[in-house]
């Protein structure tokens, strides 16, 4: 929470030292490792976009957020590995096609295609061939499933 | 729209993952700062995805801290000389950066409930040591209790 309170004390726009980003990457390394993980798989790239997201000025993007430290670096860790992925594997951005519609899978669905592909929700509301309200409503749907035991 | 359908709608996720537009974000932090029970939800969500996105942790090779440390370093040492005016020379356009990321180390990292759980076996172990050392002394006092009456009983037989 230190580091949490640093930024909010501080000016929008300060850049923040490097021992703020170590701290940060301390707090947060192994949750933005993970998401980067997720939507890169391969190892040695996901490393250097961690390493781009700690070390750059990237971070500093959080300190006038109106959202927690863990949601922004949520954010910041998925955008710039979606970016890596569309430069790196441009193929691979266009080959995955979303697979039939089971009700019961879309909540999974429409998150994966979201969160881990970059799908906008009204592309994936194009392609699953829904309304957008629905597919908004599967992201409610599918954190709400992960509190049910 | 009523706030219940609003907070169900998914809206606040989209907003906190970074997959709203513009407008839908601009919609949400309005309402959240008029509406205590928007802002609440937020809040709650926030921190439930922060679970979330924990458990589905993994920590990074410990190089990786050395090499951002070291970049960190680099780009506040660079950065202190634009600041100074200090004139450079144009760089050259470069090819794409890359980062130089060891993964030749002879440490390894586990989750932290792994401290907890050896600290608990080693008291166990230490607890079983002592009992086991308490009944073994017990047993051999008892051995020579048994040995000291029938030598007694031995003693007092008729012969």
């Amino acid at each position: 929470m230190s580091e949490m309170k640093r930024l909010d004390t501080s000016a929008p726009k300060q850049s923040l030292s490097s021992n703020e980003q170590l701290a940060l990457y301390d707090r947060y390394g192994s949750l933005a490792y993970g998401i980067i993980l997720q939507i890169i798989p391969q190892t040695h790239l996901a490393q250097e976009v961690l390493v781009e997201l700690f070390a750059s000025r990237y971070l500093q993007a959080c300190s006038g957020q109106t959202t927690n430290l863990a949601t922004c670096i949520v954010r910041l860790a998925r955008a710039r590995a979606l970016e890596a992925k569309a430069q790196q594997l441009p193929l691979d951005a266009h080959s995955e096609e979303p697979t039939p519609l089971q009700p019961e899978d879309m909540p999974e669905l429409v998150f994966d295609l979201a969160f881990r592909q970059g799908y906008a929700p009204d592309t994936i509301a194009e392609q699953l061939q829904i309304p957008k309200a629905e597919v908004m409503k599967g992201f409610h749907d599918y954190f709400k499933s992960l509190r049910q035991p | 729209m009523n706030t219940y359908q609003y907070i169900t709608s998914g809206i606040l996720e989209t907003y906190l993952l970074g997959l709203a537009s513009e407008e839908e974000k601009q919609e949400v932090e309005r309402l959240a700062a008029a509406n205590a029970e928007i802002s609440a939800a937020l809040s709650s969500l926030e921190s439930e995805i922060e679970r979330y996105f924990l458990q589905t942790a993994v920590p990074p090779p410990t190089d990786i801290r050395e090499t951002i440390a070291r970049e960190a370093q680099g780009s506040a040492i660079q950065k202190r000389g634009t600041n100074g005016q200090q004139r450079r020379p144009p760089e050259e356009p470069k090819g794409p950066e890359y980062h130089k990321v060891e993964v030749s180390d002879t440490h390894i990292r586990v989750h932290k409930l792994w401290r907890v759980a050896f600290l608990v076996v080693f008291i166990l172990s230490k607890v079983f040591l002592a009992l086991a050392l308490y009944y073994y002394f017990k047993s051999a006092a008892l051995e020579q209790e048994v040995i000291r009456l029938k030598t007694e009983i031995t003693q007092m037989a008729p012969r």
